[in-house]
């Protein structure tokens, strides 16, 4: 190769690389390849998503662990009779399934403010879309940079997770003038993508998929999901008024376990487990 | 001109490999140490963040901690041949944490003993391919995963002649995997990340555990202690500041968990006042509230 056509060649992928590096991305970082197919799965072509600050979604910028994300997600209105939040659905637009899980919730919970705890497996927008109980939707999206939650290994106390797989606490604090109650169930929640330390075989996916609350069989609040809450999953939430009764938490995980923890309510709304 | 234009690039090639010896200092008769510098390991081009220990007896050596890259092992290699032409017989990794054990492979031909705790290989399986995977910088080139070939499940001595090391396998405290060494003869601790010093200490364990074990440290005699990264220390000093962190990140902790702090609120809010105590707070300490906290919570 002459000199000459080697400079050339050389100055032209220095050009190059200064325009790449110049370059505004493409696409907007809310958005992603997958999210109009993600959207036209759970939604009908006719309904409009409102942008607007119905919700607030609070996520890390970066996460320090990929596998124990903290997602809050604050509710801008309370929860009326004549207009609530009823859905709430939380969608990782990159994981290998995006959909988190979906939320019911209703009047009864006073603020439909919600925190937990997700895997993030890739660089992803994190969007919360609440369905309101005249059927509209509205949105609330970050951008979250983290990589490998979906795939990290377990945590040093998976091996106690796997112990008091199914044991559940349930606590409750009064605020803002409300309850807040803060439910979690020890399991293991396996993605599917994670290996055996031992064998190095995949470990099959084995993740709670149904949580369900209810007090003096009122629902509280309702979950349906897939892999992507992490180890132990954990469920801040709040209710309007605590009244003296019985909760009942009934959760069934993806290999079909159930399991099921009752708590007695005092008048005063202190909370006591119930021996099953 | 075709000539000579390969010619730069080879010997470009050989200067950019052919790094710097690695600076150790001998710490007392026999026993050096290579200190890290306090970094993040993926902020560093050579990852050379961990300390590197040797140490010489009359009949052979052994290294504690083998830094993060093949080429890091060939430069441990080069300084330990610059003081002794003893066999290298033991290779001990405090975890299986990346910036300790990936120089391994530079000593796979001098045929010694891979020594770890026993719970490290399945450690080792789960994390070692990602950990390759993220070291991807061109200084790691080539760099391989070397399985153990002596696993260690209770207190034992190996003899270096006239030398005997006590390497003492842990719980759950840093890791759930964590091999000390005590060397008798010096009365020194090759702590590994049990003790951190300057550098914030990295949770990835158990904190009640590691509370425990560094209880238990301050009861043995210690002269001096070789930590996982910063300086070598005196007994006092290494087990002060870090008991104070891990204490006090337990305290708050404990009691944001009852007053149902939220895991989000917790990690941006506890210990903040800590920082000026450590280099690299902003890196790990939210992460050590997260792993504390999903332990504590469940206790």
């Amino acid at each position: 190769m002459g000199m000459k056509r080697l400079h050339c060649l050389l100055f032209l992928s220095y050009v190059y690389v200064v325009i790449a590096a110049n370059a505004k991305p493409v696409v907007p970082l809310l958005q992603s390849i997958n999210w109009p197919i993600i959207k036209a799965q759970l939604f009908s072509p006719e309904q409009k998503i409102k942008n607007d600050n119905l919700i607030t979604l609070i996520t890390p910028v970066r996460a320090v662990n990929a596998a124990i994300v903290p997602i809050e997600i604050i509710a801008n209105i309370a929860q009326s009779k004549s207009f609530y939040i009823e859905k709430i659905y939380l969608i990782v637009d990159n994981n290998p399934a995006p959909v988190v899980g979906v939320l019911t919730l209703s009047p009864i919970n006073g603020l439909a403010s919600l925190t937990t705890r997700i895997r993030i497996n890739a660089y992803s927008p994190v969007r919360v879309i609440t369905q309101t109980s005249d059927g509209q939707l509205h949105m609330s999206a970050n951008f979250v940079k983290a990589s490998g939650g979906c795939s990290a290994p377990a945590s040093a106390s998976n091996k106690h997770a796997l112990k008091r797989r199914g044991k559940m606490k349930l606590r409750q604090q009064p605020k803002q003038g409300l309850f807040q109650l803060h439910f979690m169930i020890s399991h293991p929640n396996y993605s599917g993508l994670q290996i055996n330390q031992l064998t190095r075989h995949w470990i099959p996916a084995d993740y709670v998929n149904q949580v369900k609350l209810t007090l003096n069989n009122k629902q509280l609040i309702a979950f349906s999901g897939g892999i992507s809450l992490s180890e132990n999953p954990s469920l801040h939430f709040y209710l309007e008024k605590m009244v003296a009764g019985k909760v009942l938490a009934q959760v069934s995980d993806s290999q079909g376990r159930n399991y099921q923890q009752q708590w007695q309510v005092s008048a005063k709304g202190q909370l006591k487990p119930l021996r099953q | 001109m075709k000539k000579f234009l390969w010619g730069v690039m080879i010997y470009w090639c050989h200067i950019t490999i052919q790094a710097q010896p690695l600076l150790f200092t001998e710490v007392v008769d026999g026993l050096f140490v290579f200190e890290g510098k306090i970094a993040d390991v993926f902020d560093e081009k050579k990852g050379m963040v961990a300390n590197v220990t040797f140490i010489i007896g009359s009949t052979s050596v052994a290294i504690i901690d083998t830094g993060s890259s093949y080429r890091q092992g060939l430069l441990i290699k080069q300084a330990i041949r610059q003081q002794t032409n003893l066999p290298i017989k033991y290779i001990i990794n405090s975890h299986v944490h990346l910036d300790h054990i990936f120089g391994n492979q530079a000593f796979v031909i001098d045929k010694p003993q891979f020594i770890s705790h026993h719970k490290y290989p399945a450690q080792l399986n789960a994390k070692g391919s990602y950990y390759l995977n993220r070291l991807n910088a061109p200084w790691y080139a080539g760099t391989q995963i070397i399985q153990p070939t002596r696993l260690i499940h209770q207190k034992t001595i190996i003899n270096l002649g006239n030398r005997e090391l006590v390497l003492m396998p842990l719980i759950n405290a840093h890791t759930d995997h964590d091999l000390m060494v005590f060397d008798q003869k010096s009365a020194t601790l090759i702590a590994g990340d049990i003790i951190f010093v300057n550098h914030c200490p990295v949770l990835d364990g158990s904190l009640i555990g590691w509370i425990n074990l560094i209880s238990q440290l301050q009861k043995i005699h210690i002269s001096q202690i070789v930590p996982g990264h910063g300086p070598v220390s005196t007994k006092k000093m290494a087990l002060m500041k870090i008991k104070h962190y891990l204490i006090t990140l337990r305290a708050a902790v404990t009691t944001a968990i009852k007053n149902q702090i939220n895991l989000a609120t917790a990690s941006k809010t506890l210990l903040l006042d800590h920082a000026q105590d450590w280099q690299l707070f902003d890196e790990f300490h939210q992460r050590n509230i997260i792993t504390a906290y999903t332990e504590l919570e469940w206790e």
